[in-house]
């Protein structure tokens, strides 16, 4: 399929096949840029994207600090949001993905919330490895001047297993130097209130993490996963360093996306911390 | 501030921590990830580990009942004890009949679970670890504070300056084998004088009534081999159906715990000596309880006792890695430590162990045997939330899951994190006291889209 | 009492979620062709030494080897033709003695011969090591106590892994105790640095027999 097909196919969208798109709390509030060009990798795909509104949070966070029955609440929330029509459910996140992939540990085994938590559990995917089949035979543009260093999360890795997907994406952009760093595969210390909670090992975690991304030696960090990113960008910003941290989603549109649909600006300014857009 | 957090920050703050724990992690991964590329299908073998001490745990009543009757069988005799108390009474009582003053020990960590050395010492009955990190541990007055690698976060340099101090023998520190040596030396003298030897146990075979010992020195071939009497002493969860299951069991061990393909010595003892002209003349088993059929009681926490305790989950533990064992400050350490000990001393004095996890699963990515590990943690936090979380933190979640469904409420949250007054009032969650936080966006990707006409329902 | 507690507790607990499948031992390897060098390969790698000999010139090599290492006393153990074929190459050599009465008539003994020699009942290719099933004829402490071990093993011995080593189930007059070897005795504990020699032997040495 070349670009053009698609573009045809994005314009006939009648005949595109819907997906659920949930853009997670952390996009959706302080990274929407990532969110857009999730959106639009979709569609260039050949997908309509249907994003209900009122979409919230996936519960992690009150499950992971011990406060189950508050995210199962929240859960049922996410499970009630995107059950309408069995749609595959697109997430910009391995961790939210993971977690929904989690929620029918959530219910009680045979009971109706067990067998649609596993129902939805069952066709979400995260978004990356969701794409690549169809990037594959896409025409991405090369990327000369940008150089990156890709932060596998934890998520990505041991829970939806993307992490692979990851790398063959960013592979696929011709002459893009990215690189992973060492120690690629231990955690960058946020896991939520971990950092907040055990504060003193999850910053030293966070330190050991950036200087092996620094040592690199990109500018840009990226990943699939605001969580990390939030982490690693706000510690190197605390640290005076400079740093881009933009979503996996925005380098592939930047290579995939026909140069019409391309957002202004989606490189850094899109990501950083601390910065205003529009 | 916990002391837990104490501790944490102690560690953090000594360098030559840092560097021991980082330098052991690195080497005791790259061996692990040798040894398991080694077998042709590494994932095929931890399935069947896994499905091995599943079944253990669907019969363990049965299974130990079965090992009781066949070490009892083979000349074994066979104690149960429900607690660390009752457990070093048994083991004192067996020591008293036999007028025993020495005891010689393999590496067991039942027994520092026990506090077996402590207990003697008060009794005038002298403990000599013969592990040979445990050795070091020993003299150092110390704890163990890494499972198979007791003395991980010692330098050559201290073991060195260790040995001349309480050993009267000054070595250079680079000589390792001049240091083994002595300890070698001196360590014989005790094998042969001990009247008992105390081992752990690594399996113990149902059908056969067989107990394995597994490990690369020969302390627990000595303890077990040299003194009149031998006593091992084992949690009741590392019984085993059958011998098939050991092939699986020992290669999934020694690969995870060591990167060894098989260690040195794996020693399979039936009961004492019989006819033959060496080996103990009595051989006791000590079936230890200590909260682990509480354990068994919840279908999710019972994984907890499908461990072997190879301590791969420590050496991928990112946290374990940067604090090192002693910081927990429990007999087991890391994520298989911090899953243990709150269930043994109860929630409200080890729950804090809890916190020091970022669920990132590299511990249950390791694990031989496919513990959840994360899940377990995750497990255990709810219980503790449950039973004693504060009424702020209770309220506080409470409004975040109402806000979590009411859309309206969630943006308002999501305006009120864009207004708030950062620079008067801080961070409630503390995260801005070492990193930037995000600014939210003018305009969230809801808004965005809702301006732009995305399709929003089927 | 403390067992009845106990196992009370764990039948009151419910396990009917939990699978008690029957394992399925996996399905035997097909056994690959070159097992000796394998074996050779693995108990190299784990510092082991391996002589190849034949039939007949085994016991020259076992007093090569006293000669050239110094082993001037050795501990052997009873009842097999191959210890007194390898008493008579030693003996004009060294010390010969035999583990012939319980071990606390020979304890300080034990401790000082600079070697021992016995046979072993197997090896396993993958992973190398031997197999040993000490009985009344070779005790215990033969593989434990003297410095430097030497065994005999027969290549038709050696089978392709652990598993079909364990299907031993030969009745001897003590299966007290069963053993598998697999290098000189060691230990990393200090600071992670290889050490030979902790507790047992700090020598293995395979005296590999080839039609």
């Amino acid at each position: 399929m070349s670009c053009n097909k698609a573009e045809q196919d994005l314009r006939g969208t009648r005949s595109a096949q819907p997906v659920w798109f949930f853009g997670t709390c952390l996009i959706d509030t302080f990274y929407p840029q990532a969110g857009l060009d999730a959106i639009a990798l979709l569609e260039l795909c050949g997908y309509e994207v249907i994003y209900p509104e009122g979409q919230t949070c996936c519960g992690q966070p009150a499950c992971n600090s011990g406060f189950t029955r508050q995210g199962v609440k929240v859960a049922r929330y996410l499970i009630s949001s995107f059950s309408a029509r069995p749609w595959p459910l697109v997430v910009p996140s391995a961790s939210c993905a993971g977690m929904i992939q989690r929620y029918p540990e959530l219910f009680e085994p045979g009971s109706s919330e067990h067998v649609q938590a596993q129902a939805l559990a069952a066709r979400t995917f995260e978004l990356v490895s969701f794409l690549l089949p169809h990037l594959q035979s896409l025409k991405p543009r090369p990327l000369p001047e940008t150089a990156i260093a890709l932060h596998q999360s934890c998520a990505a890795r041991r829970e939806t297993h993307s992490a692979d997907d990851w790398e063959t994406a960013l592979r696929s952009i011709p002459e893009l130097q990215w690189s992973l760093p060492a120690y690629a595969e231990e955690c960058c210390g946020f896991g939520g209130t971990f950092a907040v909670k055990s504060p003193d090992v999850s910053l030293a975690m966070t330190a050991d993490k950036c200087q092996h991304l620094r040592a690199t030696g990109a500018r840009s960090i990226c990943s699939g996963d605001c969580g990390c990113l939030m982490n690693l960008g706000g510690y190197l910003t605390r640290q005076g360093q400079s740093v881009d941290t933009p979503h996996i989603a925005s380098i592939l549109a930047r290579a995939y996306l026909p140069q019409a649909h391309l957002s202004p600006a989606p490189s850094a300014a899109a990501m950083a911390t601390r910065d205003f857009e529009k | 501030m916990s002391g837990f957090n104490t501790r944490i920050r102690k560690a953090l703050s000594s360098p030559q921590i840092r560097q021991s724990f980082r330098g052991a992690m690195d080497f005791l991964r790259q061996k692990r990830a040798q040894a398991t590329a080694q077998v042709s299908d590494w994932e095929a073998l931890r399935q069947q580990g896994q499905r091995i001490r599943q079944q253990v745990l669907a019969e363990l009543p049965k299974l130990l009942q079965q090992l009781e009757d066949n070490c009892l069988r083979n000349g074994i005799q066979v104690h149960w004890a429900a607690d660390a108390a009752q457990a070093n009474q048994i083991i004192l009582d067996i020591a008293q009949r036999h007028q025993v003053r020495a005891v010689v020990k393999g590496k067991s960590m039942a027994s520092e679970e026990i506090g077996l050395n402590a207990f003697f010492a008060k009794q005038g009955i002298v403990c000599t670890e013969t592990d040979m990190g445990e050795y070091i541990v020993q003299l150092a007055h110390e704890t163990p504070s890494h499972i198979i690698m007791p003395a991980i976060h010692k330098t050559k340099e201290e073991i060195a300056e260790l040995f001349a101090e309480k050993l009267g023998h000054r070595l250079p520190s680079d000589d390792v084998d001049g240091m083994i040596g002595l300890g070698r030396a001196i360590l014989r003298e005790h094998f042969k004088h001990a009247e008992m030897g105390l081992t752990g146990v690594n399996f113990a075979v149902a059908e056969s009534g067989t107990l394995c010992l597994v490990e690369n020195e020969g302390n627990g071939r000595f303890s077990s081999t040299a003194p009149r009497i031998h006593v091992a002493l084992m949690g009741i969860e590392k019984v085993i159906p059958s011998e098939q299951d050991l092939a699986p069991l020992l290669s999934l061990l020694t690969r995870s715990a060591t990167g060894q393909a098989l260690t040195t010595y794996v020693n399979l003892i039936k009961g004492p000596r019989g006819q033959e002209l060496d080996g103990p003349q009595e051989v006791h088993l000590v079936l230890l309880d200590n909260g682990r059929s509480q354990m068994y009681q919840d279908p999710k926490l019972r994984e907890t006792l499908a461990c072997i305790r190879c301590g791969a989950c420590m050496n991928h533990c990112p946290v374990y890695t940067r604090i090192g064992g002693h910081a927990y400050g429990s007999t087991y350490p890391g994520p298989i430590g911090q899953v243990v000990t709150p269930q043994q001393q109860g929630l409200q004095r080890a729950g804090d162990l809890l916190d020091a996890c970022s669920l990132n699963g590299a511990c249950g990515e390791a694990c031989p045997v496919g513990i959840d590990l994360p899940g377990l943690i995750r497990r255990l936090r709810q219980e503790r939330e449950q039973s004693n979380a504060a009424w702020s933190r209770r309220l506080g979640w409470r409004l975040w899951s109402l806000a979590m469904r009411r859309p309206g409420l969630y943006r308002l949250s999501q305006t009120l994190l864009r207004y708030w007054p950062y620079a008067t009032l801080g961070d409630p969650s503390g995260w801005s006291r070492h990193r930037d936080f995000p600014q939210p966006a003018a305009r969230s990707l809801s808004a965005q889209l809702r301006r732009r006409g995305q399709r929003h329902e089927p | 009492m403390s067992r009845e507690l106990i196992l009370a507790r764990l039948r009151r607990a419910r396990t009917e979620g939990l699978k008690s499948a029957a394992i399925e031992p996996a399905p035997p390897k097909p056994s690959p062709d070159n097992l000796i060098e394998r074996f050779a390969q693995g108990m190299q790698a784990n510092h082991a030494s391996l002589i190849r000999c034949s039939a007949e010139n085994w016991p020259r090599h076992l007093a090569q080897l006293a000669q050239q290492r110094r082993l001037q006393s050795w501990l052997l153990g009873t009842g097999h033709p191959q210890l007194t074929a390898a008493e008579t190459a030693l003996s004009s050599l060294a010390e010969v003695w035999r583990f012939e009465h319980a071990v606390e008539q020979l304890h300080d003994r034990l401790f000082r011969v600079d070697a021992s020699f016995t046979l072993c009942a197997g090896a396993s290719a993958e992973p190398a090591a031997l197999w040993l099933r000490p009985d009344p004829n070779e005790p215990r402490s033969l593989s434990l106590i003297p410095p430097v071990h030497v065994v005999l093993l027969y290549a038709q011995q050696i089978v392709a892994d652990l598993p079909a080593l364990l299907e031993d189930r030969r009745p001897s007059s003590s299966q007290a105790n069963r053993l598998l070897i697999s290098g000189p005795s060691k230990t990393a504990d200090i600071q992670q640095t290889l050490a030979y020699g902790a507790h047992g032997p700090r020598e293995l040495i395979i005296l590999l027999v080839e039609d």
